[in-house]
């Protein structure tokens, strides 16, 4: 379900496989990122450029990510489509997550951490 | 003037398989800038019949889309248990969920997402009504 990268430092790119981040799909790609972060993969590029739609439970596994990796990790979100940004203003949770708008200046952004 | 209909059974995938085919349907009627908020009202309120309608095996869910003089509305039918009489009413602000929940944004999101909704209980089943103008 998800494609990973993995770079030194803890450092790992994330590429969901799906067109569709929502209640069907939200626990598996959950399952398989903290899958990751358990491994010492916490600081996190999530490359968004497949999915066309985010609902609430997809929300929830990102901010479910977000508290797993805590003060220790972190993780930036690229490339959302409109509509999924849509989703993240209309949540105010654009304020919660770091956005970058490429995964090459988010990679950068964690190895400069 | 009826747009489409479809009775999908209580299955989360069915959910992703339609939100896109009843979107299209909208694009014809709403604004571009209006449909990640259709498709997320829509999307959360079949979800939730599904999660917490305590459908029983067997039992299905209707949607019916219908083209009204201000815009769009959204039809959602199910034959489980009766919804608790105020689950759609107004929230105040302060009932923001926190930002770190990982559930409970649902019925907020159709709130803020429509123009209007009713929740009916018609013939032993739940009718919900999503207003969206365009």
């Amino acid at each position: 379900m998800i494609t990973t990268d993995t770079h030194g430092q803890g450092i790992c790119l994330v590429t969901p496989n799906m067109p569709r981040l929502t209640a069907a799909t939200a626990t598996a790609f959950k399952d398989e990122v903290v899958q990751m972060i358990d491994q010492g993969y916490d600081k996190l590029v999530i490359d968004l450029a497949e999915v066309s739609f985010v609902d609430s439970s997809g929300l929830g596994a990102l901010v479910g990510l977000l508290k797993r990796v805590g003060t220790r990790g972190e993780i930036i979100l690229c490339q959302p489509a409109d509509s999924v940004m849509q989703m993240f203003r209309i949540t105010r949770m654009d304020r919660v997550f770091r956005f970058l708008p490429d995964r090459a200046q988010a990679l950068d952004a964690l190895n400069a951490g | 003037m009826q747009l489409f209909s479809a009775t999908i059974p209580p299955d989360l995938a069915e959910v992703d398989a339609i939100a896109p085919q009843l979107t299209a349907q909208a694009q014809a009627v709403l604004p571009e800038d209006r449909l990640p908020a259709f498709e997320i009202a829509v999307v959360e309120a079949l979800t939730n019949v599904i999660r917490h309608g305590g459908l029983a095996p067997g039992q299905t869910v209707s949607i019916a889309l219908h083209r009204t003089p201000a815009g769009i509305e959204a039809a959602i039918t199910d034959e489980g248990p009766a919804l608790p009489p105020d689950l759609f009413a107004p929230r105040p602000e302060e009932e923001e969920p926190d930002p770190f929940a990982e559930s409970g944004r649902g019925i907020g999101l159709i709130l803020m997402c429509t123009d209007g909704v009713t929740a009916t209980r018609e013939g032993g089943r739940n009718r919900l009504v999503l207003r969206f103008d365009g």
